[in-house]
Order: structure tokens, then sequence, then C-alpha cells
């Protein structure tokens, strides 16, 4: 079976989210960037996210031509 | 077939893991380390369900709607929650770095003490004393000798006997002669075990010297009657000096319950620290404070010019034979030499009586009360966006004054000698504007507040206030 890119995007969603979450506390730590100044990054990765996903192309509808 | 991630079994393997090694290990710093440690738990258990999504995705395996379940992300927030506060607790806080950061010996440890052999060094061609001391008191005094000589006791926290015995025997307070210095060390560096050291060092130098010291977590630090320079390195003490004769630089004490320092003749500059108190008394150089200080700043007898830098207020004298009180909420002076300068944009009170020069004030929240008593007076521009103003004037003062309030009442002592101007909205507001003789421009402004003019009758400030409540008197207004 071959797996179209909007739904890879949306399996790799949280654990990217997962991730930038790791760094942003990791930059409080060890960068002095507190996290109150960070955490919009989260939402901004997470509606670049959604962005590639809505931009993918659908594997859902058929391909080429029509009935 | 459903599949299952390896992050879960991963992260329980972790976690047995920690916990295993801190029965088996109680001195190793795991708490600390979890504190510091822990978002990368987060990072790996990402990129670890990456993988696998990408893994699937290559072998063309049906993927997860969701790339963490609801359930993953609880345990996330529980996460982000216990390690922000083990962080916050271990090192933004120091009682919660005593709670958690205790090991077995400050539970259970006892407290040794041992006295230290006096060590008596010639000083030869040297000038001045560097004290290094991490953790205990340090106290430095100038006399009228030839030689600089250490002593004092020393406290050892182990839970037996010869843990103490060998925490005494490996940090040896030592004083030598090293180029123009002398240098005192406790060595406490030095220690390879849990035992805890406290040294609480005492050192007599010859009167003309120069000071350093530095600590790290020390109780208090102490100097006195030198002639000499002193300068001040610790993470975290209380300092006092009495009786220097040069400068007193404290540019890295960086948290303070108390800074006090009197009789100085050189420069005062404290910077960059957090702290409580500061109390100043009898300084001949210029002071600098910068800095953020939640406590009292008690400041007497300057004779040169005071500059305070806080995160919320900006203070500019020029010279302070009188004193200067000031905390969170409120700063009062009396007899000051100005140019005087403040701003401040927090909430805070500010009196001033008995000042001379110009004075430049800016308040986002507070009244604002001022006495200059003398004469002649000098230009003063003073304004806050949310409070009341109240301007007593000499007598016999000559000044041009331009005084108004947006919202609230005006009271004029002065009577038709100033023109009042009362508005007749709602919100009342107005102005009392008028010269009297030749004299500087004196502007008083509130945005919000009541603005009072009164004619300075010679009685203390406080006393002024309360005839003044009782027997208000309402000047003739001339209705705009």
């Amino acid at each position: 079976m071959r797996v179209n890119s909007g739904d890879l995007i949306r399996a790799a969603r949280g654990p990217l989210l997962l991730i930038v979450l790791g760094l942003l506390f990791v930059a409080e730590y060890w960068g002095q960037l507190p996290f109150y100044r960070t955490w919009p990054a989260l939402l901004i990765v997470y509606g670049l996210l959604l962005l590639l996903e809505h931009l993918a192309p659908d594997s859902h509808k058929p391909a080429g031509g029509s009935l | 077939m459903k599949r299952r991630s390896l992050a879960g079994p991963l992260l329980l393997i972790l976690i047995g893991t920690w916990f295993l090694v801190s029965t088996l290990r109680p001195d190793l710093p795991l708490l600390d380390l979890a504190a510091r440690f822990w978002p990368f738990v987060l990072i790996g258990w990402g990129a670890l369900r990456l993988l696998e999504i990408l893994v699937w995705a290559v072998r063309g395996q049906p993927l997860p709607r969701a790339g963490l379940a609801g359930g993953e992300w609880t345990l996330v927030v529980f996460l982000c929650l216990i390690g922000s506060g083990l962080y916050w607790a271990n090192f933004d806080r120091p009682w919660g770095r005593l709670m958690i950061g205790a090991n077995r010996v400050e539970i259970f440890g006892r407290s040794f003490d041992y006295t230290i052999p006096e060590k008596k060094v010639a000083v030869g061609k040297a000038t001045r004393v560097l004290v290094e001391n991490l953790h205990g008191t340090v106290r430095v005094t100038g006399a009228d000798t030839q030689e600089v000589t250490a002593g004092g006791r020393k406290s050892i926290r182990a839970l037996q006997d010869s843990d103490a015995g060998e925490a005494d025997r490996q940090t040896p307070v030592e004083a030598a002669v090293n180029g123009d210095m002398v240098v005192v060390r406790t060595n406490q560096d030095r220690l390879t075990g849990q035992q805890r050291v406290s040294t609480d060092v005492e050192v007599t130098v010859p009167r003309g010297f120069s000071v350093e010291v530095r600590g790290r977590n020390n109780d208090s630090i102490e100097v006195s009657a030198v002639n000499g320079s002193v300068e001040i390195a610790a993470d975290e003490a209380s300092v006092r000096l009495d009786n220097i004769g040069g400068n007193v630089r404290l540019a890295d004490v960086r948290k303070s319950e108390l800074i006090r320092a009197a009789n100085v003749k050189g420069t005062v500059e404290i910077q960059g620290g957090r702290g409580r108190d500061i109390e100043l008394d009898t300084i001949g150089g210029e002071v600098t404070v910068d800095g953020s200080y939640s406590g009292d700043l008690e400041l007497k007898n300057l004779a040169k010019p005071l500059r305070i830098s806080g995160d919320n207020a900006e203070l500019r004298v020029e010279r302070t034979p009188g004193e200067i009180h000031m905390d969170l909420g409120k700063f009062s002076g009396t007899n000051l030499v100005g140019p005087i300068r403040l701003t401040s944009n927090r909430a805070r009170d500010v009196e001033i009586e008995k000042f001379s020069q110009s004075l430049e004030l800016s308040l986002d929240h507070g009244d604002i009360t001022l006495r200059p008593m003398e004469t002649p007076l000098a230009k003063i521009n003073a304004h806050t966006h949310n409070g009341q103003v109240e301007i007593t004037l000499p007598e016999k003062a000559a000044f041009d004054l331009r005084a108004a309030t947006s919202h609230g009442e005006v009271s004029n002592d002065y009577g038709d000698a100033l023109r009042t101007v009362s508005e007749e909205h709602r919100h009342g507001g107005g102005s009392i504007q008028g010269s009297i003789g030749q004299g500087p421009v004196i502007v008083v402004e509130t945005d919000r507040g009541s603005l009072t003019v009164r004619k300075d009758s010679g009685a203390p400030l406080a006393a002024h206030n309360e005839k003044s409540s009782e027997d208000h008197i309402r000047p003739e207004i001339e209705k705009h």
C-alpha cells in the first residue's frame, strides 16, 4: 500500500511538536531563553504542519481524469 | 495487526533505571540531573516516534491517524509539570535546593567543629590581601601590624567523626605571600567526599591594605578599618563594610540579604545584583547602585553624586547631606542637593522635603508631595499619571507656577495671587497658574488626582498635612 504525504505529515505532527517542545525547554535551561517568550514557536510549527498537510496531494481522490 | 510504539516500553525502562540507580547509589545527584536533562526525554521520545512513522511509511504500512495518542499527550503534560517543578525547586529557589538537593549528610549527618590553627605571614612588599572562602563567613579587619593573621573555626557536617576529620585534613586554611598579594585560602574546593564544610575565617591585615574577597555562598562578608580598596565577589552573601579608606566595588555579589557600608572615603559601586536591603551611611565618593533590590534602601550623608538604576526606577541626586529612604512602594528624601532626577514606572509615592537645585520627577502611579523649603527656588518639573500632587512653597519664595490636574479637585493656599481654574465637567480637573516675583518655572501635573498648592508655615511635613486636612481652605474659584 502506498502512503500519501498528507497522512505522513499528520502522523508526524505529534512527534515533531514534542521535539519542538523539548527544544524550547532546552533553550530555557541551557540558552537562557525563557519558555514564556518562545512558546509561540509551538503555534507556528503546528500551523506550518497543518498548512503542509493541506497542500499535500490527497490520495483519497481518484488519480487522473473523471468517469 | 495493531502496531505498538517502542516509546512506551523504552520510557518505562528509563524510569526504572533511574529509580534503581537512585536506590543503589544515593550519593549521585540524580535529582539534579533529572531536573536539568528531562527535556531531552521529550526530544528523544518525539524523535523515536518520528522514526517509527517514517519506517512504517517507507514500508508502505498504514500510518496512525495521530502520531501521538491522547494518553501520550497526557503523559507529556505530566512530564513537563514534574520536570519544570524539579528545575524550579533545584535551580531557581534556594529553599528548593535545600529540600530536594539534600543528600544523606544533610539529613542524617552531624556537625563537627574545628578550630583553625592561627597562620601568620610577614607581609614584606605585599599591599593587598585576597581571601578565598566558598562557604562560611569572612571577616577582615585592619590593624597596626606588619603581619597578616588568619584564624577562625570550621564547621563540618558529616555522618561520622572520621569523615569529618578527613574533610578537615583536606581543607586546610593556608596563608602565603604571592607577589604583592597575601593569599588566604580555605581550600574547600579540594574536598572529595559528601561532607559539607563551612569555614568562618578571621583575617587581620595591616591598615593600609586593599582587600579582595571571593566567595560563593557566604553567610556574611565583613571588612573594616582598612585604608585601601575593597572588592567582593560572591554568588550569595550579606556584606558589611565599615571605615574603608579606598573605593568599594561589589560588582559580582549576585544575591544578598543586606549590603551595608558606612564611613567609606572612596566610591561605592554595587552592580548587577539581586537582593533585599542596602544601607549606605557617610560615603565620600560617588555611589552607583545598579540592580534589582526588593527591600529597603537607606542612604545617608553622601558627599558625591548618587546614581541608582533599577528595574522600575532611575534616580540621580547630586549630593545627599540628608537621607533617602526607598522601598518598592515609597520614596522619601530629606535635605537633598540637586539636580535631582527620579523616574519610576511602578506604583510609588514620592515625598521630598528640603531640597535645592532643580528637580525632575516622573511617576507612572503614585502621590507626589514636595516641600523645597530652601530659597531661592530652582526649576521643578513633577508629573504623575495617577496620584495626588501637593506642593508646599516657602512663604517668601518667587516662582512661576504651572500646576494642573486633568481629573481631580484643585486647592490653592495663595488665594488671588495665583489664578485657579476649575473645570466644570463631572471629573473635575483644573489648574493653578501664576507668578509671584521673578522666579523659576515650577511645573506640577497629574492626569488623575487632586492638586494642592500650599504656603509653607514652617511646620514639619507630617504635622502640616494633618493640620491642612482638618482645616481645608477652599480658594476662590474662577469659573471656566
